[in-house]
């Protein structure tokens, strides 16, 4: 898995972080790209959120077992939290962005339980399709 | 005052006002209570004011079922009984125990929790426990930053205190003292003398070693534990074929446990310090509390699920299990200790001791030196639950055609918690593992065994219902004062009264309702 941490997008945000300040310009760096990523791209983007849950590969193997993998995936297409988080270039904005997300899945008890894991409807689908 | 019932003297039969049958728990907190009352109490039991072997097998019986139960080992049978080898935990039943029906049928508590509360508060002192507190905020110097997930609406963190005492040898000697208490040991009951009227005139005891005795009385009170009451009953009815307290077939029915296992594992997010519910801290008054989860009261009836209670336990594979055989080590050495200044404990065995600190010598060492880390963060921690179990009728005494050293049948126990009690159980832990990751705690994983027969779950040597307390005679073995329906002046106590066992380990409640019998009965020798 990679993480286009290099590019030239990046680079070109380091160094205005560089010149213009960190505040202004770390609140650039971590805000959505308009536009939208393939998603391909988008999940290999979201990849980062991947440490963030307990067993992964359990519960990717359990919830496609479940629902089958094209189900997962329009889930996915469907939950446009998701792929907005795949817009962030910051790991760490997109990893809170989905920590959030996975949060509100939990208030409102949108709950599985995959290979035993009790687990947000959200986690489910990232470990489903990336892991 | 003790007596040897083995004794070939007082063969005459013996007159009481009040005889109670079982010294255990139950039995001896109604005797204490009734003292001083101007009567004279016959306080009978099985055993000695030491295990014996051959009285022990008197307990033994046939299980089918949940194999986990074994009767001959799951109850004592010698003063103090149960208490002997209890795991000291006392809490209260729930508002809600006392005020939902059971689930899945029958009745439930014709009395209220605030009737009861008095009751609780006047049993602390038997259990050496303190103050009747059980507000987590009030306990010691906890605060609300010390509770796990105190926002969580589902659940609540819950208190037992902790009781180190067994009640044997806690009122052997105040029962040797009274003397308007006589405590015949030794003593198995054979027989109930009752008329045909349904009422009691007294009953026959014999000794293993061959002595028989009568015993008369006003009043007797069977407190032998939820199957010997209905073991004694059923073996009467029999004998005199009649269907006394059963008239809603309940005789004997309706038999509870706490069906305990692991439920699951909270993996943690970020790892945690101890906290108070693995560490124990005191009370103001210096005993030991322990803190658990429950789940709140609104859910428990919104959701129609059994009462429940989870222990938070480490579980940590990286946890130094040095600390474990370091804990053993140094309780030998602290039973040794005791034993040198002649207070050994009842269940201190030299041997034993010896070999537990030999063998950890080198572990305690490391730890006297500081060399073993116990205040190392958690990962994981297991949620260790006791169950309600549902009243069923089909969990039920009978007795077998086999016979004791005594010639009386064997109980037959079936106990066979239901698919109903697990799947409230996964239901119950799903609902946590939603709590802790809405509250960003962490993820829990439920245990891999619920497919296996009985879930892998295992008895907490509770026994309840079998004769369940009742308004209607239909509806239960005994009336709300724990008189026996169809009976003017036979009574029964202890868990076999209890028509639901909520998540509480019943031993305050057994004898919380002693204390209300004993005022009752107090009523009705003074009219």
């Amino acid at each position: 898995m990679t993480r286009k941490v290099f590019n030239r997008r990046n680079i070109l945000i380091g160094a205005v972080i560089v010149v213009g300040g960190g505040g202004m310009a770390s609140a650039l760096a971590c805000r959505p790209d308009a536009e939208s990523a393939a998603l391909g791209e988008q999940l290999d983007r979201l990849r980062a959120a991947l440490d963030d849950i307990v067993a992964p590969e359990r519960i990717g193997r359990a919830y496609r077992a479940e629902r089958g993998l094209s189900a997962v995936t329009a889930e996915f297409l469907d939950t446009p939290y998701l792929s907005m988080a795949a817009a962030y270039d910051c790991p760490a904005a997109l990893r809170a962005h989905l920590r959030d997300q996975i949060r509100a899945d939990f208030v409102a008890g949108d709950v599985v339980v995959a290979d035993r894991f009790v687990v947000a409807r959200s986690e489910c689908i990232l470990a489903a399709l990336l892991a | 005052m003790i007596i040897d019932g083995r004794s070939a003297e007082a063969s005459a039969p013996q007159d009481y006002d009040i005889l109670i049958v079982g010294a255990g728990p139950v039995g001896i907190t109604l005797a204490l209570e009734l003292s001083g009352q101007g009567l004279r109490i016959g306080l009978l039991e099985s055993g000695d004011t030491d295990f014996d072997p051959d009285t022990q097998m008197l307990n033994d019986g046939i299980v089918t079922g949940h194999d986990a139960v074994d009767l001959a080992a799951i109850r004592l049978r010698f003063l103090g009984g149960a208490t002997n080898h209890w795991g000291g935990r006392c809490v209260p039943m729930d508002r809600i125990d006392f005020e939902r029906a059971p689930l899945g049928g029958l009745t439930g508590w014709p009395i209220s929790y605030d009737e009861m509360w008095p009751y609780y508060e006047r049993a602390h002192p038997y259990f050496q426990i303190g103050r009747p507190e059980y507000d987590p905020l009030e306990i010691g110097d906890v605060s609300r930053d010390d509770l796990m997930l105190p926002d969580a609406e589902i659940l609540r963190t819950v208190v037992i205190r902790q009781s180190d005492m067994q009640f044997g040898p806690t009122y052997e000697q105040a029962l040797a003292d009274a003397e308007d208490i006589d405590l015949w040991l030794w003593t198995n009951v054979t027989g109930l003398d009752i008329d045909g009227d349904g009422q009691i005139r007294g009953v026959t005891t014999r000794t293993l070693s061959g002595v028989a005795r009568e015993f008369r009385a006003r009043f007797v009170v069977l407190a032998c534990g939820a199957v010997e009451n209905a073991r004694q009953l059923l073996a009467y009815n029999a004998r005199a074929a009649t269907q006394l307290g059963n008239e809603g077939d309940l005789l004997g029915r309706g038999y509870m446990d706490h069906p305990a296992a692991g439920a699951g594992f909270l993996w943690l997010d970020d790892p945690l310090p101890p906290q108070i519910y693995w560490s124990l801290p005191p009370d103001t008054d210096g005993t030991t509390i322990r803190f658990l989860w429950s789940l709140s009261e609104d859910v428990l009836a919104r959701e129609g699920l059994n009462n429940i209670q989870f222990y938070l336990i480490p579980f940590d594979e990286t946890r130094d299990p040095r600390i474990r055989e370091a804990n053993q080590g140094w309780s030998a050495l602290r039973g040794i200790a005791k034993w040198m200044l002649g207070d050994p404990g009842r269940n201190f065995q030299f041997s034993e001791a010896y070999c537990n600190a030999i063998t950890n010598a080198d572990v305690l060492a490391a730890d006297a030196l500081g060399m073993i880390d116990r205040e190392g963060a958690t990962t994981r921690l297991l949620l260790k639950y006791e169950v309600e179990q549902r009243p069923d009728r089909d969990n039920r005494v009978t007795l077998s055609d086999e016979r004791d050293a005594l010639g009386q049948f064997l109980a037959n126990l079936h106990w066979s918690p239901s698919d109903a009690d697990r799947d409230s159980i996964i239901r119950t832990t799903t609902l946590i593992g939603q709590a802790v990751g809405a509250a960003g705690l962490g993820r829990v994983e439920l245990e891999d065994h619920f497919d296996e027969p009985y879930w892998a779950s295992n008895t907490s040597w509770h026994q309840m219902g079998t004769t369940r307390m009742s308004a209607a005679p239909e509806d239960g073995v005994v009336d709300v004062d724990g008189r026996l329906w169809g009976s003017e002046n036979l009574y029964l106590a202890g868990g076999s009264v209890m028509p639901t066992g909520g998540r509480a380990n019943p031993t305050m409640t057994m004898v919380a309702l002693s204390i209300r019998l004993a005022d009752h009965l107090k009523q009705r020798m003074a009219a």
